[in-house]
């Protein structure tokens, strides 16, 4: 084969791939509506105020709930964690080579205040983060090379270098916001932006600090109206007065606690929802500092974690076992785990082997093991005290070291202490921790290894693997997802061979609901219903019952007068509240205070009747709707129907019969007549 | 020395206090192990977003830098901007501090109260029933942790009899057609934090009463007053009580300033938006702006309470001279 066409074939293969490979098909917010029922005011507890409603600004899980149901982004996460759903945009293509997403906005998209969301705003919304260091969406523009507006509601976007994750590393962090209002703000650090102008399934109404704050239903929503009317966020600080107060229905939602579950079992109309937690909770080993930097130690005490007695004792059952350094909603179509991987069973006698192999055994007979060179062994690991579960777990893992004869403390220190010994300063030999992915892109965990991570960032572990670098920098630019869960596949393999930490549990989300009032619960990955990145409960949560039928209106169309005699036509229109042709409904008609007849509704929502009328005067014409299941009754405005007299009765005919029998009679006499001048000539 | 001179020596002495306790906390906060940026253990922060928000914060600065900023701003009045409500710290401290005052004030009312008249009644009855059932009371209800009291009086009077809401200082939501229906929502709510705070705490006023009243009940006057006839009541609240109470006056001065401090577990509990909720967010999210704005705001109240308390002690107490 020539030069040319291997230059060419990858070229084709990739045009096939993007030709092939549809846009995601995440469920779109259409699919959670239907005919229910308007009202009601739902109430979630928040554990501490919201500090901003500046989106630019804040990471915080309680903010970032306001910007959610606030602010649109192009495309956002379904419930199940694919983050390509419409949102802002209806639909998008990816050119063959990757670098060019062209979007197509609902073209009925306005601002809270009225104005329409253009192209204009999304591409305001890019260059203003590429001008202003704004910490929460300046990181996830630079690879956005330009952007163009080719009419109102198309956004085209390149990018400087094709990405497979692009949409949910980058783009899912791209707020939009609304030129007219921030073209005009130069410190958006400082811009406390109050009240916001957003546009979302719900407009902002008041946020009393430190107590609650109050949104009601955008009727303009492209999605259609939420059924909800307003949604409270409640601040309630702790865990124990959430609970009581949902138990009081002073909130309608609440997360708890494995050991919680069974006061909820009980009461009637509570659900509680599960749902894998995608956050990792690790052993983290300081791998610069003995004994964490040998890896013979870690692979021997990666037999010690008794993960179902975690699971069992401190989450109560409600956890379960990890081996792959990637959290199972990774797993969704079976595409990113290894299921190869080494697993690494409780078993303290092998445990106990390994170490003596290692040459971890007690040189110095006081019942503890040393160090290989005979020093003095003594291990601690660090965990917060702030978190009961993480504490727990320690104490379980310490108790089996020290039965294998390892010297081991536990240090319960505060979070922000663990964290920094475990990023900025690396004083730590053993840590007990979760950390939880923000997407559901694999290289985002795996990226947590990098060499970079290692000074302030998440490679708490300070471990370093060339190939392990090698191979996540060909990930990163892989457009094709085969060769990418292959790599994908190896990078795991390595974690998982030279256990840099050492993976435990997941936990399992719980979320106590009550049922009684709402219905229409969604349980969304990657926290349950009406988490802070839910959007789809939010459209979708309505009260229980039918709805309520419809307004409806009749509009009637009758002539001013007619005679009596005269067929005339009565026509009504029947309509729904919002406009809408209601077909093949009964209409009706009433004259005079009397019910002459009915007719159906045709397609256009018209109902005619032949009318008739018998008797002079003045008569009052009403169309009723009786109302239905789904729609009210109505009556039309009266018209008034001049009926006049009938028409005077045409003149007889003339009668000619005297004149035929003149004409007979001058007939004859001219036939006399001529008949006797005949006979005289 | 004169009352002036007084006046002015405390006041130089206070604004050196108030100077070594800003720079005292001005270190001891950056002394925690790491800063408001590198606490946030969140994938999503990316270390770009760090570097903005510690610039943005003057965290990349030198320490000594940030002192002589922190000082020149606090001369011109500004406290600051907080790192977790993105506002500034006069403001953020302003908006909640109405909501503290009305609970410390009305729970140490609540307090002295029955501090006051328990221990007069206690001390009058030394050894009775009333005597020895009012230690108990006093001392069981002060050794209570305050979370755990908060705790049950929300399980028992709003859970159990649903008397009182659980939570915060008004009905979420609600539209009030006037003021006094808004009043009433706040009363209801302020019930419960009020009581747990004022019964949970006059423990500590109760014995010093009832020990300062035993003490004067000893006093020569009060026998003479006994023996002039006088009706057991007034020699309490008119000649015993008085005395006894001058040490009282130091005391509630005291709590008085120290009442923004004094709230932060029954706020947290009671999720009442006080200073005292404030502080505790401040704390965990390591807020250095916010946490010195409000420790110098309390080291200011109990400067300030300190002073007041000495003149009043001399205003009341005639044998004290300046």
């Amino acid at each position: 084969m020539n030069k040319r066409f291997h230059t060419v074939l990858p070229v084709l293969l990739l045009c096939l791939l993007f030709a092939l490979v549809p846009p995601a098909t995440s469920m779109s917010l259409r699919e959670v509506r239907g005919p229910y029922k308007y009202g009601g005011t739902l109430r979630i507890p928040i554990l501490e105020d919201l500090t901003t409603l500046n989106p630019l600004i804040s990471f915080k899980g309680v903010d970032i709930f306001a910007f959610t149901l606030l602010y649109p982004k192009l495309l956002i996460n379904d419930p199940d964690w694919r983050f390509d759903a419409p949102y802002l945009a209806s639909s998008y293509e990816i050119s063959p080579d990757g670098k060019t997403y062209t979007f197509h906005l609902f073209p009925n998209a306005t601002w809270d205040d009225g104005t329409p969301i253009t192209s204009e705003d999304v591409k305001f919304s890019i260059e203003y983060y590429k001008k202003y260091s704004c910490p929460v969406t300046t990181p996830h523009v630079h690879n956005i090379d330009s952007v163009e507006t080719p009419d109102p509601h198309t956004v085209v976007i390149h990018l400087v270098n094709a990405s497979l994750s692009w949409i949910v590393v980058d783009l899912w962090m791209l707020y939009i916001i609304p030129k007219h209002i921030w073209q005009n703000v130069t410190d958006p650090l400082h811009f406390d932006n109050y009240p916001p102008v957003g546009a979302g399934p719900f407009k902002f109404s008041r946020w009393v600090k430190g107590q609650y704050i109050e949104f009601v239903a955008n009727e303009n929503f492209w999605f259609g109206r939420p059924y909800l009317d307003k949604v409270l966020l409640v601040v309630i600080n702790t865990h124990d007065a959430q609970i009581m107060a949902f138990k009081e229905h002073a909130v309608d939602v609440v997360g708890i606690q494995g050991n919680e579950v069974p006061q909820f079992l009980g009461i009637p109309n509570v659900t509680i929802y599960q749902t894998i937690d995608p956050g990792l909770t690790v052993l983290g080993i300081n791998n610069l500092k003995d004994p964490g930097r040998d890896i013979n130690f870690r692979r021997a005490i990666a037999h010690t974690i008794d993960k179902e007695r975690i699971i069992n004792t401190v989450y109560y059952g409600y956890a379960k076992p990890n081996d792959n350094f990637l959290t199972i909603p990774y797993n969704i179509s079976g595409r990113w785990l290894n299921p190869n991987v080494p697993k690494y069973s409780y078993n303290l006698t092998l445990a106990a082997e390994l170490l003596d192999k290692a040459g971890y055994k007690d040189y110095d007979g006081d019942g503890w093991r040393d160090y290989p060179n005979g020093t003095k062994m003594k291990l601690y690991i660090e965990t917060t005290g702030n978190i009961p579960t993480w504490i727990r777990a320690v104490e379980i893992i310490a108790d089996d070291w020290r039965s294998i004869g390892l010297d081991t403390e536990v240090v319960a220190v505060d979070l922000g202490q663990q964290i920094a010994d475990m990023v900025l300063t690396k004083n730590y030999q053993f840590t007990y921790y979760r950390c939880g992915p923000a997407t559901s892109d694999p290289l985002e965990m795996l990226g947590w290894f990098l060499e970079n991570q290692v000074s302030g960032g998440l490679n708490t572990a300070a471990w370093v693997n060339q190939t392990y670098e090698e191979l996540y920098t060909l990930a990163r630019n892989e457009l094709d997802e085969a060769k990418l869960r292959e790599i994908v596949w190896k990078m795991q393999l390595i974690l998982t061979q030279e256990l840099p930490n050492i993976p435990t549990v997941q936990g399992v989300g719980l979320r106590a609901v009550w049922t009684d009032k709402f219905e229409g619960f969604i349980n969304c990955l990657p926290y349950g219903p009406l988490s802070n990145m839910d959007v789809y409960n939010f459209m979708s949560l309505h009260l229980r019952g039918p709805p309520p039928p419809m307004t409806a209106s009749i509009t009637l169309s009758v002539p001013s007068s007619c005679k009596v005699g005269e067929t005339v036509t009565l026509k009504a229109t029947l309509v729904d509240e919002k406009g809408n042709p209601i077909v093949n409904e009964y209409i009706d008609f009433i004259v005079g205070g009397t019910v002459i007849g009915s007719a159906a509704t045709d397609s256009s929502g018209v109902a005619k009747l032949q009318y008739t009328p018998t008797s002079e005067g003045s008569f009052e014409v009403v169309a009723t709707y009786r109302g239905s299941a789904h729609y009210a009754s109505c009556s039309s405005e009266p018209s008034t129907l001049v009926v006049g007299a009938p028409p005077s009765p045409p003149p007889p005919p003339p009668d000619y019969t005297l004149y035929y029998v003149a004409i007979v009679i001058a007939l004859i006499l001219i036939a006399v007549l001529v008949l006797f001048m005949r006979k005289k000539t | 020395m004169g009352f002036r001179s007084f006046v002015f020596r405390r006041s130089i002495e206070s604004l050196i206090t108030i100077f070594i306790v800003i720079t005292l906390n001005f270190y001891l906060f950056r002394i925690m192990p790491g800063d408001p940026v590198s606490i946030m253990f969140n994938p999503s922060i990316s270390p770009e977003a760090k570097e903005i928000m510690l610039k943005e914060m003057g965290l990349d600065k030198p320490l000594l830098d940030q002192y002589v900023i922190y000082l020149r701003n606090l001369l011109r009045g500004n406290l600051g901007y907080s790192f977790l409500l993105h506002e500034p710290v006069f403001k953020a401290i302003l908006e909640r501090l109405p909501n503290t005052i009305l609970l410390m004030l009305s729970s140490n009312i609540i307090a002295i109260f029955l501090g006051v008249v328990l221990g007069a009644l206690a001390a009058w009855k030394r050894g009775s029933v009333t005597d020895v059932s009012s230690i108990i009371l006093s001392l069981s209800l002060y050794s209570m942790p305050m979370f755990w009291l908060g705790g049950m009086m929300i399980l028992v009077f709003s859970v159990q009899f649903h008397l009182f809401p659980i939570f915060g200082i008004v009905t979420p939501g609600v539209e009030y057609s006037s003021f006094w229906d808004y009043a009433w929502d706040v009363l209801r709510h302020l019930t419960l934090p009020m009581i747990s705070l004022g019964v949970g705490t006059f423990g500590g006023l109760f014995l010093i009463m009832r020990n300062t009243m035993l003490d004067a009940l000893t006093e020569d006057y009060t026998l003479t007053a006994k023996a002039i006839g006088l009706k057991n009541r007034t020699i309490i609240f008119k000649n015993v009580m008085r005395n006894a109470m001058l040490p009282l006056i130091t005391i509630v001065s005291l709590r008085l300033g120290f009442m923004v401090a004094g709230s932060i577990l029954t706020e947290t509990v009671f999720s009442w938006p006080g200073v005292g909720l404030l502080i505790y967010s401040s704390v965990l999210a390591h807020d250095y702006q916010l946490l010195q704005g409000a420790f110098l705001i309390i080291t200011i109240l109990v400067v300030l309470a300190n002073f007041i308390a000495d003149i009043i002690y001399g205003v009341a107490d005639p044998r004290i001279r300046f």
